[in-house]
């Protein structure tokens, strides 16, 4: 899932180490994370189940389940997930596991913190799909902005919500093509359940009302794939 | 071995940078907590360098021993008594049986006392939930028998002979959960085998642990 401008980048840390376990994590709330500490494998991953992340960061020597194991189990829950491994393994067979293991970086302690928050951001740039970093857009007569969550129709505004916002974003990236169903439910909202597919209907219905003035867009139900946002070329 | 070093390295490290960085907010409270972490870490780095120094002078054999006469009942008390807030948080129950008759040697007691404390130690760490440890001690006409048993995780026949060696550890693949590199029972053996005397284990994966230590009222050091 990619953090909405408003949200925090929800990072999962799993690291025995009492101390550094601790300073990893306030130097990354410090620097604008939200962190959720775990002190062993098997919590980490316990965690990484019940809540809702944009990256994890995992040492590999842990108690009770190793960085490996957390990883190759993440994978099977999500395959996008960023996953960083932050450990003092720094052998050629160990960088090659790590990786195999589904990693997208691999960092090695001692580490310099410059570094760290560098290949954060590497890794977190490169997880967001393409135009995700274009904030407006133009709908038809339609102008929508994302970021200030405004839709503009003939210099009438319409405030969105957060969620519609993200929701016809995710439209205009994909516009004229469809918007995978289950993509959209776990991008917005982290799982594709069935309430979350009928709170998606009751948005994609809102988005509609918004979008009824001008006749050359319409979002269109494609059955059993999802969505799609088509604006009539003039 | 490197992991037990690099982390400690990366802590002192990350806590310097901490420290120094003016965009990070501090408060006198987190100011203290940083730098009582770099000197735990300074003190923990410390521990594993004298270590590695004691793993060579054991290598080339240049140990120092002390000799005086050695009282080993009072020396298991004195362990176990220094090592009453490990055995708390453990929720361990130390029994102990000395029945020895004669129990008084001329020996190195600071390296006898370490012996008994890593013996303990190892049996409190490598454990289930709650750790039985049952140390007894029985004398025949040559020397004073001293046996360490415990309820914990055991060692495999293939690893029993290992783990005197130096810096081996019984391999447990990325599961890191007791923190050490492999000189405890080397020194053990070595400090062992000064006063003439030998060291043996019996143990079974899943049920537990024996060490056996042997020490001869006449040894090379007298």
């Amino acid at each position: 899932m990619t953090a909405t401008p408003e949200e925090k980048t929800k990072i999962l840390l799993a690291e025995d180490d009492e101390s550094l376990g601790l300073l990893l994590k306030d130097f990354l709330t410090a620097k604008g994370f939200e962190v959720q500490l775990c002190n062993n494998g098997k919590k980490a991953f316990d965690a990484f189940s019940k809540g809702t992340f944009n990256l994890c960061v995992l040492d590999i020597m842990m108690p009770e389940k190793d960085g490996f194991t957390v990883a190759k189990e993440i994978r099977i829950l999500n395959k996008h997930i960023p996953i960083i491994f932050l450990t003092a393994k720094s052998m050629k067979e160990d960088i090659i596991e790590g990786f195999n293991k589904g990693a997208d970086d691999y960092i090695t302690k001692p580490f310099n913190t410059e570094e760290l928050l560098l290949r954060i951001h590497a890794v977190m740039r490169r997880v967001k799909p393409a135009g995700d970093d274009k904030e407006e857009f133009q709908i038809g007569l339609y102008h929508f902005n994302y970021k200030s969550l405004a839709l503009e129709f003939k210099g009438k505004h319409e405030k969105l919500t957060t969620k519609e916002a993200e929701l016809l974003k995710l439209l205009c990236i994909h516009s004229n093509n469809v918007l995978d169903r289950n993509f959209a439910l776990k991008a917005i909202w982290q799982n594709d359940s069935y309430f979350n597919s009928r709170s998606m209907d009751v948005y994609i219905t809102k988005l509609r009302k918004y979008l009824k003035e001008d006749p050359n867009v319409q979002i269109i139900n494609i059955h059993g794939k999802g969505f799609k946002l088509y604006i009539e070329k003039e | 071995m490197t992991h037990e070093f690099k982390t400690p390295i990366s802590t002192i490290s990350l806590a310097g940078e901490v420290l120094s960085d003016e965009s990070i907010e501090k408060t006198p409270a987190s100011v203290e907590k940083y730098l009582k972490i770099i000197k735990d870490e300074n003190k923990r780095l410390a521990g594993l360098v004298e270590n590695v120094l004691q793993a060579a002078v054991l290598d080339k054999g240049q140990m120092k021993f002390k000799v005086q006469e050695c009282d080993i009942h009072q020396i298991i008390n004195d362990v176990i008594q220094s090592l009453n807030l490990q055995i708390q948080n453990k929720g361990a129950v130390i029994t102990t049986e000395l029945n020895a008759q004669r129990y008084s040697l001329f020996a190195d007691r600071m390296h006898l006392g370490n012996i008994i404390y890593n013996l303990i130690d190892n049996a409190l760490k490598y454990s289930k939930e709650t750790p039985q440890i049952k140390i007894s001690t029985y004398s025949d006409q040559g020397g004073i028998s001293i046996s360490f048993q415990d309820n914990g995780i055991g060692i495999r026949k293939e690893d029993q002979k290992k783990i005197f060696e130096t810096f081996y550890r019984v391999p447990t693949g990325n599961i890191h959960t007791v923190k050490g590199f492999g000189l405890g029972l080397s020194y053990v053996k070595a400090v062992v085998e000064k006063h003439t005397g030998h060291v043996e284990v019996e143990s079974e994966p899943g049920v537990g642990s024996t060490f056996l230590v042997y020490l001869p009222f006449i040894n090379t050091l007298t």
